[in-house]
């Protein structure tokens, strides 16, 4: 799937990395090209990697325009509104990062141009990742409403992915409704879905929130409810509804820790209506996705 | 006999020629229908589902019905760019490829417009095309059968 998304020098570097341990290509104009392998960021050179700059293989302006024309398919149009929001998502749920000049017209952004960085990630389907403290978050047919909390790149929609996964092959008669804003979680992609989230799986792509939850109750019938990467403040209205709907929940948020949590303004409400049963943090300091601790509704640990 | 079977052959061969000078003129009225149609088609692909040019190509395929397919296919799907144009002429060419090879570059209003302005430059082409094939096809046409008539009659 990279083949069609880099030009050749870079592709045919990159091969050289297994793909299960490479994260994320950060292309920076005029700057040598920066992956990440297992946690690590290193240069991209001829051969594979190395910590060495003067090795690595350079990005020029040209390089970007290549990797925007593949991602558009040669139509800038079909991704504006995703460039807008400052991220493209691409086959096999690639997500591209996008930097450069924000252009606006009476303060609403209309596009961004000159781009001169992007930010490749690439998506891990880790089966059996959600497992080991899957018993903390399903009791029987009751699924806990669960806040996974992590900093970027802790292994959240990975783990998202597989317990949505595990939820539909263990639970099920559960209906699930997963909310991809940014199409991460199921690489959805031109109408068709490329990651595994399994049977019983309805997925609402491309909207907010907000539209997903109060359409999707109305609409599908769900008993659990899947979302990353929400705003505590943006869709607190969101969740609750769908909590005292009867519909569990079950979402991430970006946090180092339950006391970087703390500090979050809207999360006294949250703490105080208890609206989740159960706080997942997940760290990543030998490898992506590590489960560093379970916590109930009172914030005790139950897990660790 | 053989006098009889040479006339028959003649009067095929001036008639052939008078009506490949008749397809000439049709097949690029066809190319420029061919390139309204699509380019209507692509207007509202791109307007109200911001379909991709490679989908829009793919979608329309079914309903090509000139060497346009062959271009758009080469030029959006295939990424090459060695088609050659067999019923247009040199300007028109180049006018084709300054639009197609920007085509996908703006937002989808500016593509939208683009596309419209461009619909003006193809319908202009019909039109003229339509006028050839009424005008110098049909002519070409019936010159080609009248003489052939008059050959066999002469030699005859």
């Amino acid at each position: 799937m990279l083949k069609n998304l880099l030009p050749n020098f870079i592709y045919n570097s990159i091969k050289n990395i297994p793909l299960r341990v490479l994260t994320e290509i950060r292309l920076r104009k005029n700057k040598p090209i920066v992956v990440n392998v297992a946690g690590k960021n290193v240069f991209l050179s001829e051969n594979g990697i190395t910590e060495n700059s003067n090795l690595a293989l350079m990005c020029c302006e040209n390089d970007i325009k290549t990797v925007i024309q593949n991602i558009s398919n040669n139509s800038l149009y079909s991704i504006n509104d995703q460039i807008i929001n400052g991220y493209v998502t691409v086959f096999g749920g690639i997500r591209v990062g996008v930097a450069g000049e924000v252009v606006t017209n009476n303060n609403i952004i209309k596009t961004i141009k000159n781009i001169s960085s992007l930010n490749i990630r690439i998506p891990h389907e880790i089966k059996g990742c959600s497992l080991k403290i899957y018993d903390y978050l399903v009791n029987g047919n009751v699924v806990y409403n669960t806040l996974i909390i992590s900093p970027p790149g802790a292994g959240k929609t990975t783990f998202l992915r597989d317990f949505a996964y595990q939820l539909s092959i263990r639970n099920a008669s559960r209906n699930i409704l997963i909310v991809d804003e940014r199409q991460e979680l199921t690489g959805y992609y031109e109408n068709s879905q490329k990651l595994d989230v399994g049977n019983f799986a309805d997925v609402y792509t491309n909207c907010t929130k907000e539209f997903a939850f109060i359409n999707g109750i109305r609409s599908m019938k769900p008993d659990v409810i899947i979302t990353d990467e929400i705003n505590l403040e943006k869709d607190l209205n969101a969740i609750v509804n769908a909590i005292t709907s009867g519909v569990s929940v079950v979402c991430s948020i970006h946090a180092k820790n339950i006391e970087d949590l703390k500090n979050k303004k809207a999360f006294s409400e949250v703490l105080n209506k208890k609206l989740f049963d159960r706080y997942v943090v997940l760290e990543s300091i030998k490898n992506p996705g590590e489960i560093a601790a379970v916590y109930n509704e009172n914030l005790v640990c139950v897990y660790l | 006999m053989i006098k009889l079977l040479l006339l028959v052959c003649v009067f095929v061969a001036i008639i052939f020629l008078g009506f490949s000078y008749y397809m000439f003129f049709k097949k690029k009225e066809n190319f420029y229908k061919d390139l309204t149609s699509f380019l209507e088609f692509a207007s509202n692909e791109i307007s109200f589902n911001k379909t991709t040019i490679s989908t829009i190509v793919e979608k329309y395929k079914p309903y090509f019905c000139s060497e346009l397919k062959t271009y758009l296919n080469n030029k959006f799907i295939n990424k090459t760019n060695n088609f050659k144009f067999v019923y247009l002429n040199e300007e028109e060419i180049v006018d084709m490829d300054e639009f197609f090879n920007k085509f996908g570059t703006c937002d989808a209003d500016t593509e939208v417009l683009k596309v419209k302005n461009f619909s003006v430059f193809a319908n202009n082409h019909l039109a003229i095309a339509k006028e050839k094939v009424a005008k110098q096809g049909m002519l070409a046409l019936k010159l080609a059968i009248a003489f052939a008539f008059i050959v066999v009659i002469i030699f005859i």
